[in-house]
């Protein structure tokens, strides 16, 4: 009963939340789902926008900084990226390697390339944290072979 | 799983038929089976055969409906993988709805957050929508999708995020997350996500995570982007984790530091990083250094380049170099490689050369190398045909050769060129 009355007034505090942003909800258009020119290749927005647009720009860094803008837009990425193509690395369970998967795109920045198990050893001494983010919770059932 | 093991090579096969169907319902999707030839460290051979599906359904009945799907099965034609003859995974399938206004969604399934500093994925909900004056609001809700160390019952992960933005100029978000594991707590996190662009080409970016269960900053990420002017770009990159808030909730025991161990839990780590990019047309060069500053251990260094021309008519090469320079011999390696591809007509070939030189002998080997040859050949322009072959030496095999073929099917051919190359 403590617990019930404790979560009481977290659920009226959602709805009421919930109801509020429902009431203010802006009116503009939203955003495409699809660019409406078909991109073929990397994609440079600079190309075609002189705006913030241009930052998005997939220039040879954006592998590493890409996270940043898809926690903040992830509907702009899906306007010309399908969801499987984030899912390629970013996956609860894999077993191939996205560069084994793509050895005809050697061009596409991809992890682990080669004898990853070696360097792993090595990278993820000096930098676990950077192993973490795809493996601390998922896609590892492949590491617990070793790390039981 | 049992779904997984008829759904998936059942669809495979239909989807030829579908193609027609296709048009009706707006499908769009990929099958991509691959046949792979490998072997283990005891030499045992093995032949695992995967079938990876995935396809959107748009305008189910109205224009703001889609469902999405993507999965895959692998079944050993030779030995086992891993232990299993069979597996397979959910990647994602959930039904998603899209206002036409205040970019309002909701999607019901197995869901991919991406609201700030959660990043997840999870069997529930997840929603969001703009509101007035520049603020939004999204949250999502349900059961984890994590590898599991026990049962899913009792467990749960919800949160959401409130942001602000004035467009062009920043996108701000504050976030939360909690995270419990057969009802008790087992992550309690809260982030803060920035974007700030005041001027022309000077854009900030960057995430702060905080555990609220040790109460404490456990990882500032922000890279300064500077440019681009003319061919020059900068990227400057900082980095701070405090371990013991960092890794405090983990489905692998690799991540369960402890005193005394490889990696000291009471470590913290600073990072800063610099990347030069210059563009020349067709021409594209970069150099970067990383500087890592220990509270514990000795400070550490990576640095390297890398060269890329990319021509007309699907043709290019590439080279990198790079160093990892850590605190001993045993952290120290030199890696380089080189690439070139072309396209001719319907057929496509591809090189890839790989080789690592470590500071101090692995296994009795200081060089490591590998080499690929892969090739694809288009039969329509809907499906591709594909091989390659891959001859290597490292620590673990004096000689490891493995290969692979494989067959993608698009039902829309408009597909690989939205990234699912």
């Amino acid at each position: 009963m403590k617990n019930h009355s404790c979560k009481m007034p977290v659920l009226i505090l959602l709805a009421a939340v919930l109801s509020a942003a429902i009431l203010a909800c802006a009116q503009t258009a939203s955003m495409a789902t699809k660019h409406p020119v078909e991109v073929e290749k990397m994609s440079f927005c600079s190309d075609c926008h002189t705006d913030w647009r241009s930052a998005l720009s997939h220039t040879a860094d954006y592998g590493t900084r890409h996270r940043f803008y898809a926690s903040q837009r992830r509907q702009t990425c899906l306007l010309c990226h399908k969801e499987s193509f984030c899912a390629d690395c970013h996956a609860h369970k894999e077993e191939i390697k996205p560069s084994d998967k793509y050895k005809d795109s050697p061009e596409m920045d991809m992890p682990h390339r080669g004898d990853y198990i070696t360097r792993h050893k090595i990278d993820g001494r000096l930098n676990p944290a950077s192993c973490f983010p795809c493996h601390g919770r998922q896609n590892n059932e492949r590491c617990k072979v070793c790390h039981r | 799983m049992r779904i997984l093991r008829l759904a998936l090579p059942v669809f495979a096969m239909l989807l030829p038929c579908l193609s027609t169907v296709a048009s009706a319902i707006d499908l769009t999707g990929q099958s991509a089976t691959y046949l792979q030839s490998r072997q283990e460290f005891d030499s045992t051979r093995l032949m695992p055969l995967y079938e990876y599906l995935n396809f959107s359904a748009e305008d189910l009945g109205s224009k703001n409906l889609s469902f999405h799907f993507g999965g895959w099965y692998r079944y050993d034609l030779r030995n086992e993988s891993f232990g299993t003859k069979s597996t397979g995974d959910l990647q994602y399938a959930y039904l998603g709805y899209r206002a036409a206004t205040a970019n309002a969604f909701l999607d019901l399934g197995r869901v991919v957050v991406n609201q700030g500093g959660a990043i997840e994925q999870v069997d529930g909900a997840s929603a969001g929508t703009d509101l007035k004056y520049g603020f939004g609001i999204s949250a999502f809700g349900g059961v984890p999708v994590e590898t599991a160390f026990d049962t899913r019952t009792g467990d749960s992960v919800y949160g959401g995020r409130i942001s602000h933005e004035v467009s062009g100029i920043y996108s701000i978000g504050v976030s939360y997350l909690r995270e419990r594991n057969d009802k008790t707590d087992f992550r309690k996190e809260e982030g803060l996500d920035l974007w700030f662009r005041p001027f022309d080409k000077v854009e900030l970016l960057g995430t702060t995570l905080y555990n609220a269960t040790t109460s404490a900053v456990a990882r500032n990420a922000y890279n300064l982007i500077l440019g681009s002017f003319s061919i020059l770009t900068l990227r400057t990159e900082f980095t701070q984790i405090q371990y013991k808030d960092f890794f405090t909730s983990t489905t692998l025991s690799a991540f369960q530091l402890q005193p005394g161990g490889p990696v000291d839990p009471n470590d913290k780590l600073t990072t800063l990083g610099e990347e030069a990019s210059l563009a020349f047309g067709a021409v594209a060069f970069s150099a970067d250094y990383k500087k890592y500053h220990y509270l514990i251990e000795g400070n550490a260094d990576s640095y390297g380049g890398r060269l890329a021309y990319t021509g007309p008519s699907g043709v290019g090469v590439g080279a990198t170099a790079h160093r990892m320079d850590g605190q001993t011999d045993k952290l120290r390696y030199y890696e380089y490689r080189a690439y070139a591809y072309k396209t001719f007509g319907k057929t496509e070939v591809a090189i890839d050369l790989l080789t690592v030189t470590y500071d101090a002998e692995i296994n009795g080997v200081k060089n490591a190398y590998s080499a690929s040859l892969a090739g694809g050949y288009a039969l329509t322009p809907a499906l591709k045909v594909g091989a390659d072959i891959e001859y290597a030496k490292n620590p673990f095999f004096d000689k490891d050769v493995r290969g692979l073929v494989k067959l993608v099917y698009n039902f829309d051919t408009a597909h690989a060129a939205q990234g699912g190359k």
